[in-house]
Formats: C-alpha cells, structure tokens, sequence
C-alpha cells in the first residue's frame, strides 16, 4: 500500500507561503495535451527555445518544478542550487511566458514514474499555481485540447526556500528504491511511437467492397502500382471490407514495412506489395 | 411590443440552451497559503470536509476521520465491488462539490504524512479530490475568482490503479507500436537534417491536399493544428489528430517568412 501511494505521489503537496488577486479577459488559447497511463495532464513546452519538454498541470504544486538534470542544457545556473527565472516558457499551442520563477529539484514522485516507465512519456517537471494562476483553464477529457484564458491578475508568488527540502526524506528514498528496481526490470526506456507507414492511397466502400478511389502520384502505392478502381480483398493476409479493419492493419505497420494486398482489377485476383514510406 | 418578443426570444433561447446542456455547476474554493486550492466537499452526504483540489492527484485520497465520519466502509457494503480490490481503493457512493455531485467514486483511505504536514500550517485539511472526481465533468478553475466550475460532460474516468497496474503487467511484452489512426492525409514526406525547429518538407506529392493548398518543397513545417512537428514522430502524432475532408491550420517557413495555410485533407492512408 505505501509505495503505491508514494508512487501515484500526489504529485506536488510541498512547500509553504500566502494569498491571492483580481480578473479580466482576451480569447482562450487551446492547449494539447495528453493524458498518461497515470493519469497525468501532460503538456509540452519549450524553454528558452529548447525542448520540447513534458510537464503535468498541477494545483497541488505551489510552484513550477523542473528536473534538476534540466539546468545544464538549458544553460541555467539556479540560485543556491535550487531557483531560477526562465526567460521564456512557451506552451505548446501558443502561451508564452516570461520571467517564470522556477524550482530545480529532483522530485521522488517523478523518479519513481520515470523509472517504471508507467507514464509512457518522461515527465521534466511539473507546472503548478505561479502559472496555473494566470489563466482560466477548462479541463475536458472528451476534447483534444485545453482552453486557456489568460487572465490580468498577476498572482503572488510563494517566498523562495532556498535549499528547503521536498517532502520527508522517508518518501525521497521511496522514490530513489522505486527507480532501482525500474532500471532492475529493464523498464527505464520508454515508449516511443514509431510512425506509421504512408502508403498514399485512399478508400471508400461501394457495394461492400473496398474500392481505391484514390492514388498518391509517386507516393509508395503508386509505386507499387496500385490504381484507383482496384477492389481491395485482403490485407496483410487478413481479409478486409471496412475501411476501419484496413485502417487497423496498417496502423501496425512502419516505415520500410510492407504491406501486402490482395486485389482485383477487373477479373483478375493480383498481389501487390506496397513498401511504405514516411509521409503523412 | 417589439421589446416583449425579444425578451422572450431570449427566453426561449435560454430554455432551448438548458434542455440541451446539462447545467454547470459552479463551486467555491480558497486558496490556501500554501498554494493549494481547497474545497468544501460532502462524502456520501455527510460533511462537509475541507479537501484539496488537486489536478495532478491520479487518485482521491480521503483520511481516516472522513472515512469514519463519512461511514465509508459500512456504506461500501452496500455498493458493487471495485473491479481490482487489491489496490486499497474502496468506492463511496458520492462525492458532491457545490451541487456537482459524482456517484460510485473509487477512493484511497490513507492519513497522508504530507496532508497532516499541510494542515499544521493551514488547519484541518481532510484529503484531495484528484482525477476520478474531476475527470467526470468539463473542469473549469479560475483562480482570481476562486471558482470552480463543473459541467456534466458524459467522460467516465479510468482507474488510474488498475491502469498502471496493468501497465506494470504489460512490461516487458512486446510493445505494440501505437496504433495511430491513419485517416487523414497531407500527401508530404519531410526530414529534421538540424535541430532548429520543425522540420523540412522533402516531398509534396503531386495532385496532394499539401500540394493543393500550396505547400512546397523545402519548406520548413513547424505545427500542425497548433502542435509543433519538431521532429517525424511529432508530425505523425500531429497529423493523427487531424480531420479527414476538413481545413487544418499548416504553420511554415518559407525562407524568413513565417505563413499558415488551412490544408483541407484527403481522407487516405
């Protein structure tokens, strides 16, 4: 029971300090995100133009926490080892911000879900009320993105602690067993998604039957030579009648891969074999 | 007259907008000194607790004073078993924050040492309201107005336990290369050959949506639908995510000039 609760870590929860401010109002910026296997809001930034960077939107963090490792590339110097500004943090989707007071530290909860490789993604840092106080955020996971109002006020800011501990020591050496043993498991790699393979090619369904309706010029199908009219029968050895199944099997497929179809041009069963590309 | 009909125009717009919509509803909260958003919420109607609103909480953690007051383990009796009661979880039967009201939300019992330290500095504090809560409505936080907003949106949470239980389950399989839903299509090929940002279209097919719309050769692509395509991976998922048959903004370079076009896609894959 404990080391799962210090791994969903309630990320954040740190810290000490005072109160808040007033309102008014430009156009909502929309923001993507992605939310993780744990169940994290995560967005991308660039920092001082490097990155991108995945960060978790957090109320429970009073202040906005980067991964210390961080600092060097960034070519950042932080303050008794532990605060910096960063001249320019923008958001993917358009937010820009300047000057933003930041903590450098390696927080338990980060290296634990890092480590097990549970987030499917690294997770830099953590965004939370310094930031997160300066827009109206709506938070809808049936839509692909956030909408982000900015808002005039300016909030305070927390005092900095130089040097100040995050959370009991207890729980920091939690989170440093919690990384061992994802190295010991092999699971410090985590998941990239390869792309998927281009075959420049278009479907629609007539008479229940698949029917190339379009051809990439010299996009790999073409190649290949495929034609519009072709009735496609089977994919990959499966057979296929909606564009969804045909969608299915290709979406296991890379660049450099081959896709094999069974088609029918006029009469006539033939086989062709399409080597994917890179498009998109 | 003229004035009477348009009220009740506006009437009659208002009462169209509530049969469709479920009506928001809106909550309170304080902002601690510490930073912390706090609600004031009713655990199976009893309450109410004092509870940090925490978006970066994959779980809802509720202390022992709640789960007694709030008869959690007697009224659990009564509710459908959690699917994976190995992960502590146990379920109550609502969580109800300003008039949004959640049923059947899986929580964690658990005197967190880290809430017990928030609350010497800002007094009782009782647990966190994190995703399973959240996750079920259109989530609005404005903090200069402390106000939270809830609207009932249809989106019925994962566990965030099981998910990741399953995920630690799942390693070392072979991971599956994520299946991408290959439907809508731009007709280029691009390369990264340096690390400025965003990438080279190396290729526009001929006859191509990208080609359509005027996309060239050489160009620098530096977002899809506002997401940037700093590299091949970046632009797959990016292009994942777009419409088949409908405009999407193309952010480019072109020479010093920065340009969109609003590329309508081909449906193909």
């Amino acid at each position: 029971m404990h080391w799962r609760m210090a791994l969903l870590g309630f990320i954040g929860l740190m810290f000490a300090g005072e109160a808040p401010s007033s309102v008014a109002e430009p156009a909502a910026v929309q923001v993507p995100y992605r939310l993780t296997a744990t169940k994290h809001i995560l967005v991308r930034a660039k920092i001082n133009g490097r990155g991108p960077y995945n960060l978790v939107l957090d109320t429970g963090a009073p202040v906005v926490v980067l991964a210390r490792k961080l600092a060097e590339p960034l070519g950042i110097t932080p303050d008794g080892g532990h605060w910096a500004d960063l001249k320019r943090l923008e958001f993917e989707g358009g937010v820009v911000m300047e000057n933003v007071a930041t903590r450098f530290d390696d927080l338990y909860q980060l290296e634990g879900m890092n480590g097990l490789g549970l987030a499917g993604a690294e997770i830099h840092g953590l965004v939370g009320y310094p930031v997160l106080a300066r827009f109206r955020i709506e938070y809808d996971f049936t839509k692909a993105k956030l909408a982000w109002t900015p808002l005039a006020a300016k909030p305070d800011e927390l005092a900095r602690r130089p040097g100040g501990a995050m959370g009991s020591a207890g729980l920091q050496a939690l989170g440093t067993v919690m990384k061992g043993l994802g190295k010991f498991l092999g699971a410090d790699q985590l998941a990239a998604s390869k792309p998927r393979g281009f075959a420049g090619m278009s479907l629609a369904v007539e008479n229940e039957q698949l029917r190339v309706s379009n051809v990439v010029a010299g996009a790999p199908a073409d190649r290949a030579g495929l034609r519009v009219g072709d009735i496609v029968r089977q994919a990959n050895g499966r057979d296929v009648t909606t564009i969804e199944m045909f969608g299915i099997t290709l979406a296991t497929l890379t660049p450099a891969q081959a896709l094999k179809l069974l088609i029918v041009r006029g009469d006539v069963e033939r086989d062709v074999s399409i080597e994917l590309g890179e498009g998109f | 007259m003229r004035m009477r009909f348009l009220a009740l125009l506006a009437l009659t717009l208002v009462a169209a907008h509530d049969d469709t919509k479920p009506l928001a509803k809106s909550a309170k909260c304080e902002l601690l000194s510490t930073k912390h958003l706090a609600v004031s919420a009713k655990i199976n109607g009893k309450g109410p607790f004092r509870l940090i609103f925490d978006t970066g909480s994959p779980v809802v953690l509720l202390n022992t004073k709640v789960a007694r007051e709030a008869e959690i383990a007697k009224v659990a009796r009564g509710l459908p078993k959690p699917k994976n009661t190995l992960n502590g979880q146990t379920l109550v039967q609502s969580i109800e924050i300003g008039g949004a009201k959640a049923d059947n939300v899986p929580v964690a019992v658990f005197d967190h040492p880290t809430l017990a330290a928030i609350a010497e500095i800002v007094g009782p504090v009782d647990g966190i309201i994190g995703y399973p809560f959240f996750a079920r409505f259109k989530t609005t936080i404005d903090y200069p107005a402390l106000q939270l907003t809830f609207q009932p949106n249809g989106h019925m949470p994962e566990d965030a336990i099981q998910t990741m239980m399953k995920a630690l389950m799942d390693r070392g399989k072979k991971r599956t290369v994520r299946p991408v839903p290959p439907v809508a299509q731009l007709g280029i090929e691009v390369e990264k050959p340096d690390e400025q940002p965003g990438v080279r279209i190396k290729t526009v097919f001929a006859g191509s949506a990208a080609a359509t719309a005027g996309l060239r050769t050489g160009d620098r692509l530096l977002m899809i639908d506002g997401r940037w395509t700093d590299s091949r991976a970046d632009c797959v998922a990016a292009a994942a995510e777009m419409p088949a048959g409908q405009g999407v903004a193309i952010a480019i370079e072109r020479g010093q000039a920065k340009m969109t076009f609003a590329v309508v896609t081909n449906s193909g894959f």
